[in-house]
């Protein structure tokens, strides 16, 4: 093994400015994945705050020319999964912002609330949770979700394809969970199934 | 290159949108998916979709417009500060 392979040739380094430009310009993408990891739009913008600086002090790790929002992405989503360990805290659901954006699709007969929607992807299990955010509202493509939560693109499918299918049976029976009674129900659902795959150490 | 979340309007399957390649991509999918091997999954795809997945995109993008609260703005100026190189 020759010596230049250990010693790897530094990376063109991206220009800071243009680094924070970048990373400046996904900040409101960042602050949606958040939002819909962890439902409460204070605990989101906090753990967008952690990730940009994180994304800062590794700004050395950035290939430039490549996704800023899919290496961010990964970055929050290890603090978000840090999070989860450690404070536990709540995937709880702010009322508020979705309340507000009322959701009655042209042409469906029964109106939609953003809000049972949302409440209803919280009682999802996370990882099912975030491959449908990333591929079904954040636009990515089953490859790009894969690379940003490290597995095989045929997980990633399988996990849209699960959450599609519970939200839709959820929506069709109308069993959205209700307010703070189901606040209940998802948290213990996110809690048990996160439990597993930190146990299982398929989720890091 | 960020920020390329241009979003036709979901009229059309969010299937189709999330798979340009559009129906032989589908096609496989209902093969690979090993999920609900009786069901036609195209058909599910096409007609169980666009109400909340057009609302799971409007979740996400009204995050998008909301303005980004002060405490962002601070943190960037903190940023150029050398001692959080």
């Amino acid at each position: 093994m020759a010596e230049s392979d250990i010693a790897a040739p530094p990376r063109p380094a991206i220009d800071p400015a243009a680094f924070k430009r970048e990373l400046t310009g996904v900040i409101p993408h960042l602050r949606a994945f958040a939002r819909g990891l962890c439902g409460r739009a204070d605990l989101a913008d906090d753990l967008v705050q952690e990730a940009l600086l994180k994304a800062w002090s590794a700004q050395a790790r950035f290939e430039p020319g490549t996704s800023m929002r899919a290496w961010t992405f990964v970055i929050l989503r290890n603090a978000y999964l840090t999070d989860m360990r450690r404070n536990r805290f709540r995937a709880d659901y702010d009322e508020g912002v979705a309340e507000r954006t009322l959701v009655a699709p042209a042409s469906q007969e029964d109106p939609m609330h953003l809000s049972d929607l949302h409440r209803a992807l919280l009682t999802l299990p996370p990882e099912r949770r975030e491959a449908l955010l990333l591929v079904g509202a954040g636009g990515f493509s089953y490859e790009e979700a894969a690379q940003i939560c490290g597995c095989a693109v045929g997980t990633i499918k399988s996990r849209v394809g699960r959450a599609r299918a519970a939200l839709s049976q959820m929506i069709e029976d109308g069993q959205i969970p209700r307010r703070s009674t189901d606040d209940a129900v998802a948290h213990a659902a996110i809690m048990g199934e996160l439990e597993e795959t930190v146990q299982s150490g398929t989720f890091d | 290159m960020p920020l390329c979340l241009s979003v036709p309007p979901l009229r059309q399957p969010i299937f189709e949108y999330l798979c340009p390649e559009g129906a032989a991509l589908s096609q496989r999918m209902t093969k690979d998916q090993p999920m609900k091997p009786a069901q036609p999954r195209r058909k599910s795809a096409r007609t169980q979709t666009p109400a909340w997945a057009d609302g799971l995109k409007r979740l996400y993008d009204s995050v998008l417009d909301e303005p980004l609260p002060d405490t962002f703005a601070q943190l960037l100026e903190k940023l150029d500060d050398p001692a959080n190189g």
